[in-house]
């Protein structure tokens, strides 16, 4: 009995083989969204300015970025031992949000990244090369929430004043929270790149840097525990941009997210200047 | 997932299989064992320690195995609160991640829930844990082991692999056949030359929902091999191959694997030799082509280095590059007979070593695809060819010699070829070149107690230049081991001088043993598959207990 039992098993498993023919890249063909609200991917990139592999993450950034658009918005946290400045890399990136996250997420590696804050094999962290699968599986699904930011920004005293209007597309019956952060593009600075030879490429461009939590790491509470489809929520906040960050380069991302279990259902993204 | 595989197991022990009522008498018998590690942190800017939020941090496990005829249940409680610096983060938390049930009668055996297992070497299938390093892989699922013919043995399993308290994506499948012709053909029982020649296979699935690739979902592996022994000597192969699998190991090429494993040896009284070559191609396999470090390794490939348990010998130590090496390993074991010129009165003992690593030949597939290019075939590579850059090579030489009644010393000579760049997967540092001398003399001074000195000397002109270590361990047999050892960076134009100075005193009663210690450790910083490591340097007490029953 055994041996027609192993035989059957021998012959089920070598069926179990892909052989993947060129070509290995899909074949995209871009679909213009023209709903007033999409569903949006929020991707928390861990790196650091003397993390050699961690430019491959940015890449993948870009490359969702030319995938999906405006769909994919990042932050870029420094955290972690290869963000501590040394004479080579004097700029100091770490945040007290980016820290708190980082010791939250459980980062131990870089570079490493949370989408969304969804979850696999109970852990939020994945490494850069899987991030492609879940944020076109979380861009599938139907938007919950939409928000439109409107940004007005006072030069005289920095003062980034921030109104997130926040529609319900579905109802909701669960606390949820809102996150105001300030991320700045195009920093130019020293970075570590393993791919190249040296190693010190003097001139990186920073983009989507982490700078600020407006109102905390984890946010605010929205004032109902309960909203019904097509209620309105308007969340406003001010903040007063520190003088070495460029206001032209500054974005404000808002995000709601569960407080059950952090899922983020949706982001958004706009220039504060 | 399987929430309760124990009752799932019983459930089937008394229906499915009709094992009812077969033998599970006997006394039932409860084993175990645990271990209880804990550090505190505290900040040292001298060597770049910090503390922690938690002051204290803690790794701790238990073992409960239940016994009971050919039954045997068994569950393993962890708890990281939270995990000690150097581990996997992700590990925060407690939980029963490893609980089995299992059934065994002459003919098979049977096992749902957790286990380990390995087919032949190891090179497409091995599952295993190492606490130290934090590495467990564990299978849960089922496994199905029989013998249907005396010295033919069949293993079949399907399982999704450990990752933290959870499980991976991937579901491994895998059959592995081994037949003893000296066992199975009575006409061979009575042969010298003993034969046994085995053959793998092993498939993964994992969902492809990658928006840029296209990539395989089920990747297969076989490898075959056969063992033959003849009185002193022992000839051991194994080949294996792979197909296309894109992953975070290999940069998502679409390249096919390949292994090859031969180790001979010579062995009689007082002689030994060891052979034994590595080529591998591509080979990571792991239940989740996004896994990384190592997590979720379907296989594994050995390292052709021999392992020392000291210091210094594992400054530079050599990491197997999956994605192409080929490796020659060589060992002389002698023994100088007592009473002979340089035997003396207790013989000596000494061994020379040699490895040598390099990379493998890759060749561009055309002039427009760089080797490793993401989303192509990679690169070509012919079987078995040795490439031109060296990772890593060593000479070492061993002596142990008793002097007296109450002296025992070991010396040990290595000299280091160390690519640092391939081997900590990173750039910038290049060769690092390095003498290691070992002096280890232990005094008896009495029946039960004996003084051990190590010295320890790393001698390089490269990272961070020279070290001196020296241990001093005092122990009363069999209760109580008290050492204090001291590891001295001399430091160069890169690096300042730095002193990690470390005691502890161990007691050990009855099958439990208790260590408290203070003292430095030095950071390092590792990278495997695209994602970097740092172990920080730490200064603090430890505390550790662990207990057998």
């Amino acid at each position: 009995m055994l041996k027609y039992v192993s035989f059957a098993i021998i012959v089920l498993l070598f069926a179990s083989c892909d052989k993947v023919q060129e070509p290995f890249l899909e074949n995209h063909s871009q679909n213009i969204d023209t709903a007033t609200y999409v569903k949006k991917v929020l991707i928390e990139d861990f790196t650091g300015a003397r993390c050699g592999n961690c430019p491959r993450s940015h890449e993948k950034i870009e490359e969702l970025g030319e995938l999906y658009g405006d769909k994919v918005i990042a932050i870029a946290i420094h955290s972690g031992y290869f963000a501590i400045p040394t004479a080579d890399y004097p700029a100091d990136y770490r945040t007290t949000a980016g820290n708190e996250l980082t010791t939250f997420f459980g980062v131990t590696e870089y570079p490493n990244g949370v989408i969304n804050r969804v979850q696999d094999a109970g852990q939020y962290l994945q490494a850069y090369t899987a991030w492609g699968s879940t944020v076109s599986a979380e861009l599938a699904l139907a938007p919950e929430l939409g928000i439109k930011i409107t940004n007005s920004y006072n030069s005289t005293n920095r003062t980034v004043s921030i109104s997130a209007d926040v529609k319900f597309l579905t109802s909701i019956d669960e606390q949820l929270k809102i996150c105001f952060y300030i991320t700045e593009d195009s920093i130019v600075s020293p970075q570590t790149d393993y791919s190249l030879t040296p190693n010190k490429v003097d001139n990186y461009v920073h983009m989507h840097m982490l700078r600020t939590a407006v109102n905390g790491t984890w946010g605010e509470s929205l004032p109902l525990a309960s909203y019904a489809l097509g209620e309105t929520v308007n969340v406003s906040r001010s903040y007063v941009l520190n003088p070495v960050w460029n206001e032209n380069h500054c974005h404000v991302i808002v995000y709601l997210y569960k407080e059950s279990d952090n899922v983020i259902l949706q982001a958004e993204e706009k220039k504060v200047n | 997932m399987m929430r309760h595989p124990l009752l799932a197991a019983g459930l089937l022990l008394l229906s499915g299989l009709g094992l009812k009522g077969q033998d599970i008498s006997g006394e039932g018998q409860l084993h175990g064992n645990f271990q209880i590690d804990m550090q505190s942190y505290t900040e040292d800017s001298s060597i770049g320690a910090t503390k922690v939020p938690e002051y204290v941090l803690m790794n701790a496990y238990g073992n409960f195995v239940y016994t009971k005829g050919g039954f045997t249940a068994g569950v393993r409680y962890e708890a990281y609160l939270n995990t000690m610096l150097g581990y996997d983060a992700k590990y925060n938390g407690q939980g029963i991640p490893h609980k089995f049930a299992s059934y065994k009668t002459d003919e098979y055996e049977i096992t749902a829930g957790s286990f380990y297992e390995q087919f032949g070497s190891g090179l497409v299938l091995r599952s295993y844990e190492e606490k130290t390093l934090g590495i467990d892989n564990a299978f849960n699922g089922f496994r199905i082991k029989g013998s249907p013919y005396k010295g033919i043995n069949l293993t079949g399993l399907v399982g999704k692999q450990r990752y933290f308290f959870d499980l991976g994506q991937g579901i491994v499948r895998g059959v592995d056949g081994e037949i003893n012709f000296n066992e199975t053909f009575t006409k061979l029982s009575a042969k010298k030359t003993m034969i046994t020649i085995g053959g793998s296979f092993v498939s993964k699935f994992q969902a492809d929902k990658d928006p840029v690739y296209n990539l395989p979902e089920n990747v297969g592996a076989a490898a075959g091999r056969m063992n033959i022994q003849n009185g002193p000597f022992a000839f051991m192969s194994e080949y294996a191959y792979k197909i296309n699998d894109p992953s975070s190991d290999n940069n998502y090429i679409y390249k096919d694997g390949q292994a090859m494993l031969v180790n001979t040896s010579y062995s009689k009284k007082g002689l030994g030799i060891l052979l034994a070559a590595k080529w591998l191609d591509n080979m990571s396999y792991r239940s989740d082509r996004n896994a990384t470090i190592t997590n979720l390794q379907i296989n594994y490939l050995p390292a052709i280095n021999k392992p020392y348990t000291w210091a210094m010998s594992n400054m530079y130590p050599f990491a197997t590059q999956a994605n192409g090496e080929f490796g020659l390993q060589g060992e002389i074991m002698y023994k100088f007979k007592k009473e002979s010129l340089l035997g003396g009165k207790y013989g000596t003992n000494v061994t020379l070593g040699y490895c040598r690593v390099t990379d493998i030949e890759k060749k561009q597939i055309n002039d427009t695809i760089a080797i490793s290019e993401p989303g192509t075939l990679g690169y070509s590579s012919d079987f078995a060819t040795m490439g031109s850059n060296r990772y890593y090579e060593e000479i070492s030489f061993e002596v142990n010699k008793k002097i007296n009644s109450s002296l025992i010393t070991t010396f040990l000579y290595q000299n280091i070829s160390y690519n640092y760049d391939i081997l900590r997967g990173m750039t910038g540092h290049g060769m690092v070149y390095a003498h290691v001398a070992v002096a280890d003399v232990t005094w008896k001074m009495s029946k039960t107690k004996a003084l051990r000195l190590e010295q320890e000397y790393l001698i390089s002109k490269q990272d961070h230049g020279n070290w001196v270590m020296y241990l001093l361990e005092y122990s009363v047999a069999p209760k109580w081991f008290i050492t204090i050892w001291d590891q001295y960076n001399l430091g160069n134009d890169h690096y300042e001088a730095k002193n990690y100075l470390t005691g502890s005193v161990a007691f050990i009663h009855k099958g439990s043993r208790f260590q408290v210690g203070y003292g430095r450790q030095r950071e390092g910083v590792i990278c495997v598959g695209g994602v970097c490591r740092n172990v920080p340097a730490s200064n603090g007490f430890i505390l550790s207990i662990s207990s057998t029953f």
